[in-house]
């Protein structure tokens, strides 16, 4: 698909529709997309792992990585790796194209959220519950706890900024620091809400691509921050948000914030209702509203790294909102015209000829010479795609990317159970064996 | 077989005698079937003299042909496909053939092929042992590493074992610990304020009943899917599953036994319990004195740790299975594969062709000694055809 049409500059970038229901074996618990949103992972709450290929809407991949739900996923730079937290306190590492589990890691508490850096699939920040936060390196397992703002205070968010160059924190009393990775200097850190009894952090994100993070507080504003600003800001400092989002007239309490692919919009789902808003970052103002199905809650929602789509988790399954489908066939050509029934087309006398006799003998002859030149057609230079590559991102990062998933087909053998039973009792004196292949997994 | 139909294809008059044949093409099959043909050809014509009467007898049985002429090549192709008789297929036999085969008994059907497998099997073993096989080779290496992979497996369940043991005796001796509350480290514990939102269910729920409210929500949801199967899995050691019969379906929940919300008690503490999870900064160390101190029911960091713990091992013992399965899987097929290979019959089906000028020309030498020697046997089988009485005609040949 060529990005570039697909992001029309003349309509908005967000989704205005909901466009299906993407609804794996068990009930969704988070969901993230890879870098260029070829993949969905999602994390069920009975600890698999499932991968979704997004474009065919296909399941390609399950893993069993957990035996509690899991709590966060990450994607690792490349899109070979996928980074799983989940409350029975570990946290795992898995290659997505062979599934194996690639590195294992145990904490003394059940683990909220674990994010690889941005650039370096090696360092991992992890957040367990009721722990400090700390940066843990895979090569040779060194495990650097974050310095806390307030000893006691254990109930703090983390995460990297967009290039991974510092680690921004935030606390139950509103203070945000940012430290800078790896070495841990207090760059800067200020209070939400300007010094007085400030809310609790819930959350901090940050833009996939443009310079700022929002903060998502228990007083329920939504505060955005350009990045430039609170460094320059400094220790203590007192930066401003270029806009607060809230919701006035019901004041909502937002479960979840994301921004959107480009940076400009912001979108937050409902604590309460069923319900996702959508503003406009820059502004303000709020551009979109959709609702749900009513009685059920809003557990997570991110937005696509590249189109305008939103997929949210509500009721364990994924609900995928887009825009609307157009079909446009008057881009294609200028004088084409869409008619509504079949009209008699009467041609020029001249219109279909392959050599126009009317045009002088010179005309001609120039028009010969240039199509005779043998022109050098470029046919194995590749063209970094516009719409893929980021500002500062390496050439060769994108050769390397896992895009899909290979598979073969599934073919579910019909088996017959009372033969299956017969092998297995007469298998079944011997020691070590196994019986899960026959096993079923129901829905009551 | 190739070999009937191009004998279908050729009527008398295309009969190619021996010295005409077909250029060599490098293909060995082809040559070996080509030569058999001839062979066969040329020695009915040298053995029909002798059995004549046998054969027009029959004939005359079945056709109820009354001038004892027997019939020439021409009017028997004229009868119809359908009455054709066709010579039984046997080199040495003139007899007609049964209809619906190509022998006119077992016995020739079983010379042919004894002949066949004489004639061909020796130069392709010869072929077979020329040169290495990549396939056997690689084999070998899949079968090693399987081995290998499998000798680890084992030991690895059997450390497995071991730590899920201690592991046990360890909960074991910390739930005998009384709450004290002077060794209780002053850790300044800090105060669970605020909510977070479970990601089952998603409600907010306070930070001090999180992990209590995270596995209750756990059990909720695993309540509403069954897992099980017909058969118990028998392990040595520590059960893994929780095969708990179902009388009405008569089958097993196969869910792992210390998770299992159904059919597994939660363990009720003790009063002056204390919580005992393991604090040491290596998470895998189980030792006695870095415990966390704090009464059960005060603690709410470490809840649920011996289930989460013990489940850990279980699921590493469920995942070694399930490779150790895989492994024995592939084990099998290389084993079978290697077993099954240089066989009879992929002998004679497959031949391997040497582009090699040397073997080339080593073949044609063979060849055509061979076709030397058919034809002095000819020869001196039709010398002696020629002193047997006359009126014998010699019997066409007959080929499809």
């Amino acid at each position: 698909m060529n990005l570039e049409l697909l992001k029309e500059s003349f309509c908005e970038n967000y989704p205005e529709v909901p466009d299906g229901v993407i609804d794996s074996v068990s009930l969704a618990g988070t969901i993230q997309f890879n870098k260029f949103g070829t993949l969905l992972a999602v994390g069920c709450i009975d600890g698999r792992l499932i991968f979704w290929d997004f474009m065919t809407r296909c399941m390609v991949k399950i893993i069993v990585a957990h035996v509690h739900p899991i709590q966060s996923l990450s994607w690792s730079r490349n899109g070979h790796k996928i980074l799983t937290s989940s409350t029975d306190h570990t946290v795992k590492i898995y290659d997505v194209v062979s599934g194996d589990c690639e590195y294992v890691y145990r904490f003394p508490s059940a683990v909220l959220r674990a994010q690889f850096h941005p650039r370096n699939p090696k360092i991992l920040l992890v957040n367990p519950f009721g722990h400090a936060a700390v940066l843990v390196n895979t090569d040779g397992n060194h495990k650097i706890p974050i310095p806390l703002e307030d000893e006691r205070d254990f109930n703090i968010v983390t995460s990297f900024d967009r290039r991974g160059d510092h680690v921004y924190t935030g606390n139950s009393k509103g203070k945000i620091s940012i430290y800078s990775v790896p070495d841990f200097f207090l760059v800067a850190s200020f209070k939400t809400g300007g010094g007085l009894c400030s809310a609790a952090v819930k959350s901090v994100e940050f833009a996939p691509r443009g310079d700022c993070f929002l903060l998502n507080s228990a007083d329920r504003i939504i505060r955005v921050y350009k990045c430039e600003d609170v460094l320059r800001a400094g220790i203590e400092g007192n930066p401003e948000p270029i806009s607060k989002i809230q919701d006035l007239v019901g004041k909502t309490a937002w479960k979840k914030c994301c921004f959107s692919g480009d940076g400009e919009y912001v979108c937050a789902a409902s604590a309460k209702q069923h319900q996702l808003k959508i503003w406009d970052k820059g502004m303000g103002n709020l551009v979109k509203i959709f609702h749900g199905n009513k009685g059920v809650q809003l557990i997570d929602v991110v937005w696509h790294p590249l189109r305008p789509i939103v997929a949210s988790i509500s009721g364990g399954v994924v609900s995928i909102w887009a825009q609307r489908a157009v079909e446009n066939w008057s881009a294609f050509q200028p004088n084409f015209k869409e008619l509504d029934e079949n009209v008699e087309y009467e041609e020029k006398e001249s219109e279909f000829d392959v050599e126009d006799e009317d045009k002088e003998k010179f005309e001609r002859k120039k028009e010969d010479a240039v199509d005779d030149d043998e022109l050098e057609v470029d046919v194995t230079t590749c063209e970094p795609i516009g719409g893929y590559v980021c500002s500062d991102d390496e050439e060769g990062d994108e050769k390397d990317y896992l895009m899909f998933i290979p598979i073969a087909p599934d073919v579910i053998p019909d088996v017959d159970e009372n033969l299956v039973a017969k092998q297995e009792a007469a298998a079944g004196t011997k020691g070590h064996q196994r019986r899960k292949k026959s096993s079923k997994c129901v829905h009551k | 077989m190739g070999r009937s139909k191009g004998r279908g294809g050729r009527s008398s008059s295309d009969k190619k005698p021996s010295t005409h044949r077909k250029t060599v093409d490098g293909s060995g099959s082809e040559e070996y079937s080509d030569w058999f043909e001839e062979h066969l050809e040329e020695s009915k014509r040298a053995e029909k003299p002798s059995r004549e009467s046998a054969t027009v007898t029959k004939r005359k049985e079945r056709d109820g042909n009354q001038n004892g002429k027997k019939l020439s090549q021409e009017e028997k192709d004229n009868l119809g496909f359908s009455e054709e008789l066709r010579q039984c297929y046997w080199i040495h036999c003139v007899n007609a053939a049964r209809p619906n085969s190509k022998y006119c008994s077992d016995d020739c059907g079983i010379k042919l092929a004894k002949h066949r497998i004489l004639t061909l099997l020796p130069g392709r073993l010869e072929e077979w042992k020329r040169t290495p096989c990549v396939a056997e080779q690689k084999n070998k290496q899949e079968l090693e590493r399987a081995h290998r992979e499998i000798k680890r497996l084992a030991g690895f369940l059997e450390e497995l074992e071991k730590r899920r043991l201690s592991l046990d005796a360890f909960i074991e001796a910390v739930s005998r610990l009384d709450y004290r509350a002077d060794l209780v480290v002053a850790d300044d514990l800090p105060e669970e304020d605020g909510t977070l939102s479970c990601v089952s269910c998603g409600q907010e729920t306070s930070r001090k009943s999180y992990l209590k409210h995270i596995e209750r929500c756990y059990n909720k949801f695993e309540l509403g899917m069954t897992f099980n199967s017909h058969a118990q899995t028998v392990v040595n050691g520590t059960p893994i599953h929780c095969d708990f019969l179902n009388e009405k379906t008569k089958r097993y929940c196969k869910r792992l036994k210390v998770l299992c919300p159904e059919h597994t008690k939660q363990p009720k503490h003790r009063h002056n319990a204390i919580c005992g999870s393991p604090m040491s900064s290596d998470p895998y160390e189980l030792d006695m004195k870095k415990i966390c101190r704090l009464s059960k029911k005060q603690c709410n960091r470490h809840n649920f740790w011996e289930k989460l713990r013990q489940v850990e091992i279980d699921v590493q013992k469920v995942e070694a299975w399930i490779k150790l399965d895989t492994l024995k899987g592939e084990e099998q097929k290389s084993t079978e594969a290697m077993t099954s290979r240089g066989n009879l019959l992929g002998l004679l089906l497959h031949s391997t062709t040497y582009h090699d000028d040397v073997q080339i020309q080593m073949k044609n030498e063979n060849l055509s000694k061979a076709r030397d020697e058919v034809v002095n046997d000819r020869k001196m089988e039709l010398t002696l055809s020629d002193l047997a009485p006359a009126g014998n005609n010699v019997r066409e040949k007959n080929c499809y």
